[in-house]
């Protein structure tokens, strides 16, 4: 099936128009999230936004760009002004799927998610019709919020085709510090010390390597205030052991972080956790002791992806996974399942659920975009 | 079939008589919020203590096919809580309790009558804090701040109340109860339904309790303040600042006019002659702020500021920023009554748009004076009147439009952070096209059927129309006067 390359809004809506006049869906799952959620109906008009930087108001720092940029693309174009959009996320991956997606990373911690940087969207509804929220101002109360109710709705609600964006210095240095421990028992009480001290970190990002936690933390300033901060956490660091301190410019800590995600792009089955941060440690601790090598989370926000080798693997985890979700509140999703494994994509249901599935039915009601990914609602797509 | 004394009756039942309200002269305090153009009396005020007993209210209500308006402590600034129609009012302000402070999550879960300042004053000690900080938050609840997604003086830095809220319960137009995330998590699956309800002044469903997310309370600041002969040259400043990288957690302007007025009620020192000043204030790394105030008072000298002052002092940056909150007040001493607008536009705009604000206000020959957010382009001109002239009333509505539609033109909007309420309900088509303001209706309407919630706010109603501007008429249930 060929890929419909957009390249306008007019091109969007017109296709948008003709798939609904022959009640095709349309599907676009995006680069890294291709296997998320239920496949699509076998007859569908798959698509792809391109695009790029429509408008950069440098001196208000803010960016308005098509939703088809790359990440990569977006902060090549903001890095000659001295600015960056702090995205972590993958250079090939578009702004859509990121928004779609809710993908963020480490530095959330400091700059927020991608539903704290989104000012105003432009997308197209499922009737082709344009709808225009937010705006280019950075606070904004003027109708709905669904600039930022489009966050994570994978795509079920209406094609994102632009965004405006807030924008940020480039900081002068970044400080990474990393420290080694193999109990994670105190480390949720450690974040928050940390944060009410000058300790308080820009990010923070745990990984699993052999038996040990690696915790990353990092501090995005200037290299006078990097130093105090450093100091600070020297200082704060009980149990945890000091392994290595650098400081690089932003570029190549953004390089650093996506070849720290590298395995999770080509890993046969990938699951993603958010759960309450507090949890963070025990779900890990408890992956770990399930043999699972590769285990990477975002403790500031209770974020944890974790790899699995199979699909018996997979099964035998699953439900052990969930009965911990039960008690400590979140939910799983498999970003990639492993083959012949049919597990439900995501679970457990969430109690806002079903208030999503009337949004879905209410914007969407005959189901066609990426019909069914998530959001099952009973109408039919061919 | 409204049948609204049998509606009462089970209202008292449910509640038992000191939650309801019925006597004109006690709902008189209802009539009105801080919007005090637009006003509607209750037929009745009921007073829930917990989200069980909001759900009984609602489900009465619905059964008996009465309006329904949610009201916190009534600070609102847009008339979004004044009641229309005989409606009744529902007022959270008893769902006060602070559920649990999980510091490990950084997670407070509150009522959602809880006042700002009360969380605040909970967890001072903790090194935490919830960092919304509008100006009402000493009166103002958290439920109202999220229902209206409350901004305040230190959102260019921290952000707005949707930054800050993690999920919420609440309850919906047939008295269900529902909760959006789950638990003390910052995600969840699927659209971002805390951000959707944000905001939504009480039209989709009543917030009854919210989960919080606490941030560190800076424990280091710098407060400058400057003295412009100018607003153009205060404006320049601000975009100066904030295209130079440095991320101030509030940058405050106010007028010649304003600076009078503060300075004559505070006696703070600051010279009456000045045109324009800024209030700007640093946190962070305390051995780096000095550096940071040495890079904002060459860029204010560089834009002519004549006088560049300093502290680090907390009772003096206390007089200060105390001076700045209590500014609306001070209002009082120069007029009857004055009507706060509200609008942002972006940064690099605000040097035009305070020009065309002041040829807006001598074209309806009112006075107007400014005291608003300039670090995220969020103006507050105040259009200063008498209400108890019909003809005063008619020109700062329509002083209030012009200013508004002027923003929209520039790349603005006609709301920063008071919401739209009735009072802005008419510039909704300025600001969305069509198919938007459709989306807006179709999102309501799935939530509230019967369009029984606060209806005809925020989103143009298809069921009750709301006229400020031409006097009240045998159509319009509600009114300016």
């Amino acid at each position: 099936m060929n890929t419909t390359q957009i390249e306008n809004p007019q091109q969007l809506a017109d296709l948008v128009r003709d798939c609904r006049a022959k009640n095709i869906p349309l599907v676009d799952y995006g680069k890294a999230h291709g296997d998320l959620g239920h496949r699509p109906p076998q007859s569908h008009v798959p698509f792809e936004l391109q695009g790029d930087i429509l408008e950069h108001y440098q001196r208000d720092l803010t960016v308005r760009t098509s939703a088809g940029i790359t990440i990569g693309r977006l902060n090549e174009a903001l890095k000659p002004t001295g600015q960056f959009c702090p995205i972590n996320a993958d250079d090939d991956l578009t702004l859509g799927e990121v928004i779609a997606h809710n993908i963020y990373g480490p530095m959330r911690v400091r700059y927020g998610a991608i539903r704290d940087l989104l000012l105003g969207l432009h997308y197209i509804d499922s009737h082709g019709e344009d709808i225009h929220v937010g705006g280019r101002t950075v606070k904004n109360v003027a109708g709905y919020d669904i600039t930022r109710m489009m966050v994570g709705s994978l795509g079920e609600l209406g094609i994102i085709y632009e965004a405006t964006l807030r924008t940020y210095a480039i900081p002068a240095q970044v400080a990474r510090v990393e420290l080694e421990t193999t109990d994670l028992s105190t480390l949720a009480n450690a974040i928050t010390t940390w944060m009410i001290t000058e300790a308080n970190p820009a990010s923070t990002h745990l990984r699993r390597i052999s038996d040990r936690w690696q915790l990353e933390i990092c501090y995005f300033g200037q290299p006078t205030a990097n130093d105090v901060q450093v100091a600070a956490l020297r200082q704060a660091t009980t149990g945890l052991t000091w392994i290595d301190e650098k400081r690089c410019d932003l570029t190549e800590q953004l390089n650093h972080w996506q070849q720290l995600r590298q395995w999770q792009r080509t890993s046969l089955a990938l699951v993603k956790i958010i759960t309450p941060p507090a949890a963070t440690a025990q779900i890990c601790t408890l992956l770990a002791e399930q043999g699972l090598a590769q285990i990477t989370a975002l403790p500031s926000h209770g974020c944890i992806f974790a790899s699995m080798t199979d699909a018996s693997q997979a099964e035998q985890l699953d439900p052990v996974i969930l009965e911990q979700l039960n008690t400590l509140g979140g939910v799983r999703l498999w970003i990639r399942q492993p083959v012949d494994c049919t597990l439900a994509p995501f679970a457990p249901q969430q109690p806002d659920w079903p208030l999503a599935t009337q949004l879905k039915r209410t914007l969407d009601p005959d189901n066609l975009l990426n019909p069914g990914r998530f959001l099952t609602t009973g109408a039919s797509s061919s | 079939m409204a049948n609204l004394s049998q509606a009462i009756v089970e209202l008292t039942q449910t509640l038992g008589p000191d939650h309801v309200l019925t006597d004109a002269n006690e709902l008189r305090v209802y009539e009105c919020d801080g919007f005090t153009i637009a006003r509607g009396m209750p037929a009745a005020a009921v007073f829930p203590t917990c989200t069980e007993q909001v759900a009984a209210c609602v489900k009465i209500l619905a059964k008996h096919d009465l309006s329904i308006v949610p009201r916190g402590s009534g600070t609102g600034l847009a008339g979004g809580a004044v009641v229309f129609d005989q409606g009744i009012l529902i007022s959270t302000s008893l769902l006060t309790h602070i559920e649990s402070v999980d510091l490990e999550n950084r997670v407070a879960i509150v009522g959602a009558g809880c006042r700002n300042l009360a969380l605040t004053d909970a967890i001072a000690s903790t090194g935490l804090r919830f960092s919304p900080d509008p100006s009402s938050q000493r009166a103002a609840t958290i439920g109202g701040n999220a229902a209206t997604n409350a901004g305040g003086i230190n959102t260019l830095k921290h952000g707005i109340t949707t930054n800050h809220i993690l999920g919420m319960e609440m309850v919906l137009a047939d008295g269900s109860i529902v909760q959006t995330r789950t638990d003390n998590c910052y995600d969840g699956v699927g659209p971002d339904l805390p951000a959707l309800l944000c905001g939504s002044e009480g039209t989709l469903g009543i917030i009854t309790r919210l989960w919080c997310r606490l941030v560190a309370d800076p424990k280091h600041f710098r407060t400058v303040y400057a003295m412009f002969q100018s607003n153009a040259d205060a404006c320049k400043t601000v975009a100066d600042v904030i295209a130079s990288g440095i991320l101030p957690t509030s940058m405050e302007m106010m007028d010649g006019a304003m600076i009078k007025v503060v300075e004559s009620a505070f006696h703070l020192g600051f010279d009456t002659n000045a045109n324009a000043m800024l209030l700007i204030e640093v946190d962070g790394i305390d051995s780096v702020l000095d550096d940071e105030v040495d890079q904002i008072s060459k860029i204010a000298k560089s834009n002519g500021a004549a006088d560049i002052q300093h502290c680090s002092d907390p009772k003096e940056r206390m007089a200060l920023w105390g001076a700045r909150k209590k500014a609306f007040g001070a209002i009082g001493r120069i007029s009857h009554s004055y009507c706060t607008q509200d609008a942002c536009v972006p940064r690099s705009m605000l040097p035009g748009v305070l020009d065309e604000v002041m040829k807006i206000g001598k074209k309806f020959d009112l006075t107007i004076t400014n005291v608003f957010h300039a670090g995220d382009g969020n103006i507050h001109p105040i259009l200063l009147f008498d209400e108890e002239k019909p003809d005063d009333v008619r020109r700062v509505m329509l002083a209030s439009e012009a200013i508004l539609k002027y923003c929209v033109s520039v790349g603005g909007t006609i709301t920063g952070e008071h919401g739209v309420g009735v009072e802005k309900l008419h510039l909704m088509h300025v600001m969305f096209n069509n198919a938007t303001n459709q989306t807006f209706l179709k999102i309501k309407k799935s939530f509230d059927p019967d369009q029984r919630l606060n209806d005809a706010k925020l989103i143009p109603s298809d069921k009750m129309k709301i006229q400020l501007i031409e006097p009240v008429g045998a159509n319009t249930p509600g009114g300016a006067m």
